[in-house]
């Protein structure tokens, strides 16, 4: 009954200050909308790059054909020097180039110049790895072929010169997200990033709001004193909101925008709303360590922010230094960004993600370790 | 005489109070001064590393050969990757995969190394993870590099399965050379990549924030000076105008720190001259302080403010097309990366500071923030209660 009241409470809090609803529902529905369309099909297609050609021999022609028929790259426009392309790679026009001397000044090798220079930045860093690398085997491809034609003339079958100019090979198979679809990659984790952030400035807006308005006092006087009615009272609404949010995100992702998922659903929808609760304790934590609602809020949008980076999605945690190894393993979305990619890439047991999961219960149950100080600080301050 | 007087009179007054709520306010003191240096140098130093070193491959080596030890001896000796083990099945190698103990499966079949005395090819298989984009770009060029290297040295162990003419024609055909180079990122760092948007983003962002905090609603309607001139719009034009050369000052000399000194401290990209610098920033700080005001006029409280910004300062990255193409982004956010100061501005900061663009190659980006300015000035000078 004391539950109810205090839920009714809050939910009474949200007709008061709509805002707060409004940051409860709507913007985790925006960081899904967002997250779930902000790549397109998430494939990285058609980047415009440039071409110094020197001769417009056939070598050259079959350069830029088969440039133009790959699906990452296209040429857009033509050069008659480097200074030329170099400007338009400034203003974001193209993002590469390839430049094809004339086949005089060199030993015909092939039918192919002797050097073939192409040029890429790591300005856009994603954008650059996918000229580089897709430049690289066309060339080399092509470079193939044309040997391959050659010696096919004199009487050699083409797998027999394959085989002598690449004796030994590798077969790369990617696991998951062979085409390196960015959708695939960045969406679900970042959602949940994105999220964990407004969990946080959520909580501690709605605990600090409601005692810098006075209603502290009477937020305890309906509990009875019981701090565990209290904070379940107080933050259940909320939780309740972001797991849906969250359990529709998961709808999304893994089944009408069809992300590869190979573990089990279940499991990972218990781990979401495991953080849910995790990130709320971290709130909790700070308010209580720091009761002033703008400068937690500050504090607290810090340290969400960072969970962009500690989470490891885009940068290795491993690569970082052994201090920031540290930090990291201290953000819950951390914890959860491992469980959530053992999960897309094919499940481990629970006995291996036992770490992580005792990790985000922990913070789930900080409220009950912080209780008396947090009790002091409603009741007694702007009282 | 009189009026010109009225308004120095009136802007030094916002000038005064734009420094007294900023400095006796401990909130706002530690976003625009704790956000600005604890931002910039925590950054700096988490990407400090700047490239991926030792990722993890595990091996299952079946061939127990000399070219596979020789392999991974090359692999391991590479800086972007490291041989963290081998394992007898590839199904313990995937245990390892799933649980981020390796990022890489080198798998070396049991008649790999067989195939260099026969007819045949011999082939690794590489199974990479690929949750990291970073880590598989190590793993994968560690490998290839390797074996290319390696495949070259034996190439000439194969020669027997051609005829003497043909072998003579490829020894006097050199293999044309292919020279790949990148441009403005050398050492393809990812500090070097992301570093100089994050600058500009935690000027966007802390400015926002601490305008938001200062000058929302109600907090605004306290601090608005009332002396001299008439309580109309033109006031608030005023206000408005005056408020955001405040900022604008205020972060030009905090820009010192951010765009001069952190980029020389930690290295960075900086091939922009101060002028190119300045003729950037000022119409980049005008933008963000008059889309602070103008956003501000959305909330009725400084915290109200606080929960709509945070949590879109890693998304306005994706906005700004450095890391998926612009061009791929659907319609309704392209749109939106026009919109707003932080998004323009990281592209054209990238441009100038780190591919050295010159402020003609920029020029979209400053027209872009211009016009941007004049609709947020007239936004934050239209909406809203008026004082008084």
């Amino acid at each position: 009954m004391r539950l109810w009241q205090t839920l009714l409470r809050e939910i009474g809090l949200w007709s008061r200050k709509p805002i707060l609803f409004v940051a409860t529902l709507a913007l985790p529905l925006f960081c899904l909308l967002f997250m779930a369309t902000i790549f397109g099909r998430g494939e990285v297609r058609e980047i415009p790059i440039g071409v110094i050609d020197g001769e417009f021999s056939s070598a050259s022609r079959n350069i830029i054909r088969a440039i133009d028929a790959s699906a990452s790259l296209c040429v857009t426009k033509h050069y008659n020097n480097s200074a030329e392309a170099l400007n338009d790679i400034r203003a974001a026009n193209i993002f590469g180039y390839i430049e094809i001397p004339p086949l005089h000044k060199g030993l015909n090798t092939n039918g192919f110049p002797p050097t073939i220079a192409y040029y890429f930045h790591y300005a856009y860093m994603g954008i650059g790895g996918v000229v580089d690398s897709t430049l690289r085997e066309i060339i080399l491809t092509l470079q193939l072929e044309t040997a391959t034609n050659q010696t096919e003339q004199m009487g050699v079958e083409a797998s027999r010169i394959d085989v002598v100019l690449s004796p030994i090979a590798a077969d790369s198979l990617p696991i998951f997200n062979p085409t390196l679809n960015y959708r695939i990659y960045l969406s679900p984790p970042f959602f949940f990033i994105l999220l964990q952030i407004v969990v946080l400035m959520v909580t501690i807006y709605t605990i600090g709001y409601d005692i810098e308005q006075g209603g502290g006092r009477k937020w305890m006087q309906q509990t009875g004193g019981r701090m565990g009615i209290a904070i379940v009272g107080k933050l259940l609404p909320y939780w309740l909101v972001f797991c849906a949010v969250e359990l529709l995100a998961l709808a999304i992702f893994f089944n009408w925008t069809a992300i590869p998922f190979g573990g089990s659903i279940v499991k990972l929808a218990s781990y979401a709303v495991l953080l849910v609760s995790a990130t709320q304790g971290v709130a909790l934590l700070i308010y209580s360590i720091i009761p002033n609602t703008s400068i937690a809020m500050s504090v607290v949008s810090m340290i969400g922010s960072l969970g962009a980076t500690l989470s490891g999605v885009t940068f290795p945690i491993g690569s970082l230094y052994p201090i920031f190894q540290l930090f990291a393993k201290l953000l819950p979305i951390r914890h959860f960004t491992l469980l959530l990619q053992s999960e897309m890439v094919g499940g481990v047991s629970v006995a291996e993600q036992w770490p992580q999961i005792a990790i985000l219960l922990i913070y789930s149950l900080l409220p009950l370790v912080l209780r008396g100080r947090l009790k002091h600080i409603i009741t007694h301050r702007h009282q | 005489m009189k009026r010109p007087h009225k308004i120095l009179q009136f802007a030094t007054l916002i000038w005064r109070q734009e420094l007294h709520s900023i400095t006796t306010s401990p909130s706002v003191l530690l976003v625009i001064l704790g956000g600005v240096v604890f931002y910039a140098l925590l950054y700096n130093l988490l990407y400090r590393p700047n490239v991926v070193h030792d990722a993890p491959i595990v091996v299952v080596d079946e061939s127990h050969s000399h070219i596979s030890r020789e392999l991974i001896k090359r692999i391991d000796a590479s800086p972007s990757a490291s041989i963290s083990g081998s394992v007898a099945t590839l199904n313990d190698g995937y245990e390892l995969l799933e649980t981020e103990q390796a990022q890489a499966i080198l798998y070396f079949p049991h008649d790999f190394a067989k195939q260099i005395g026969r007819a045949g090819k011999a082939t690794l298989i590489l199974q990479p993870n690929t949750t990291s984009f970073l880590y598989y770009e190590a793993t994968a060029g560690a490998v290839i590099d390797a074996t290319l290297s390696l495949a070259e040295e034996y190439r000439r162990e194969k020669m027997w399965m051609l005829p003497q003419d043909v072998v003579i024609k490829l020894a006097n055909s050199p293999t044309p050379q292919l020279i790949g180079n990148v441009l403005f990122n050398p050492n393809k760092g990812y500090a070097d990549y992301l570093i100089p948007p994050v600058l500009i983003l935690i000027i966007f962002q802390t400015m926002t924030m601490a305008i938001t905090m200062t000058h929302s609603g109600q907090a605004a309607r306290h601090t608005t000076p009332t002396i001299g001139l008439a309580r109309s719009y033109g006031k608030r034009a005023l206000e408005v105008g005056c408020r955001a050369l405040f900022y604008t000052a205020l972060y030009g000399l905090l820009s010192l720190f951010l765009l001069a000194t952190i980029p020389q401290i930690f290295n960075l990209p900086h091939t922009a001259n101060a002028l190119t610098i300045i003729a950037f920033l000022i119409p980049f700080l005008i933008a963000t302080s008059l889309f602070a005001q103008a956003f501000a006029r959305l909330f009725r409280g400084g915290e109200d403010g606080l929960l709509f910004i945070t949590f879109f300062s890693v998304g306005l990255i994706f906005l700004s097309g450095i890391s998926f193409p612009l061009q791929q982004i659907p319609q309704p956010w392209h749109t939106l990366h026009y919109l707003l100061p932080a998004t323009v501005g990281i592209r054209g900061y990238v441009g100038i500071g780190t591919m050295g663009a010159a402020l003609s190659d920029i020029s979209p980006q400053i027209w872009l923030l211009l016009v941007q300015s004049s609709i947020y000035f007239l936004i934050a000078t239209f909406t809203g209660k008026r004082d008084g």
